[in-house]
């Protein structure tokens, strides 16, 4: 990004484009699908939010450059197009006010004993079915954190640019997101007999 | 030994160790601990139990979330869609 190399990419004839194209971002449409499916969580969705992200780095690949980081690129694009054109008119009852959100992370009274008493050998047992609908059951803003960070292994730094938010908020947000991960895990566990 | 360690240690100190612990915890857990951090951290949850209970639990979490939810896979007419739509619009 610090450097300027878009000049080279002027050169480039459409086929190449098209071929740079299809090299360097087809290969990564499985995540992108998985993270489009986790944040709609309906297969329609995700698949016009796929196409819309595609047909947008399409639009922008003069401002990508080859050979960075791609992955981080394509999230991020699709993160966007998610909220300025899905969020709006997804019915997703468990919408979570953004100011509401980020008070949750500033405060620092959250609550760190609740979750000790999550056995290691209860979420052992559990299926992915069901580890999948405790983490669906958490607002987006924190379901996305979860699933850039352990599900696709994206460093903080890339985080902090695909979210547009601050190494900090990242961090703050990844920990009030696992805690409430693990109160919907340990809730699970509990009424599938699992914490016996 | 455990034990021992615990009862050499200040109570005081131990409370802001363990503090300072729980929150830097995440960056051992996912890869981004500073050597200093990552020497801390792991001396510290070495000798606290509870500390190191947490941390068992974070990265069993972490495991288990990217172990066991299943990927899906992707619809066999998204990418032809895709190429269509690149075609038509540019
Ligand atoms: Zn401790």
């Amino acid at each position: 990004m610090e450097e300027n190399r878009e000049n080279i990419r002027k050169d480039l004839s459409k086929a190449e484009k098209d071929a740079q194209f299809e090299k360097e971002f087809m290969p990564l449409i499985d995540s992108l699908y998985n993270f489009a499916y986790r944040l709609t969580l309906d297969e329609d969705d995700a698949n016009d939010l796929v196409q819309e992200t595609y047909l947008k780095a399409y639009r922008f690949f003069n401002s990508y450059e080859q050979g960075t980081n791609a992955k981080a690129w394509l999230f991020r694009i699709l993160k966007n197009s998610f909220i300025n054109d899905f969020r709006k008119k997804s019915k997703e009852p468990s919408k979570v006010d953004y100011q509401e959100v980020e008070s949750y992370y500033n405060s620092d009274d959250v609550d760190e004993s609740i979750t000790t008493d999550l056995r290691i050998e209860s979420l052992q047992e559990m299926i992915g079915d069901e580890v999948a609908t405790a983490l669906n059951a958490l607002a987006v803003d924190f379901r996305t954190i979860i699933i850039l960070c352990d599900l696709e292994g994206f460093t903080y730094e890339e985080m902090a640019k695909i979210l547009d938010i601050p190494i900090g908020t990242v961090r703050s947000r990844l920990h009030r997101a696992r805690n409430l991960l693990k109160e919907k895990l340990k809730a699970y566990a509990g009424t599938m007999g699992y914490n016996k | 030994m455990i034990a021992n360690n615990l009862i050499r240690m200040d109570k005081g100190k131990k409370i802001s160790e363990c503090n300072e612990c729980i929150q830097a915890l995440h960056l051992l857990i996912d890869g981004e601990a500073s050597s200093n951090q990552k020497e801390f951290l792991e001396k510290h949850i070495e000798e606290c139990m509870p500390c190191y209970q947490s941390y068992n639990l974070d990265k069993n979490v972490k495991e288990i979330v990217k172990s066991k939810i299943e990927k899906k896979p992707v619809p066999s007419a998204l990418i032809a869609n895709i190429k269509d739509k690149l075609n038509e619009s540019f």
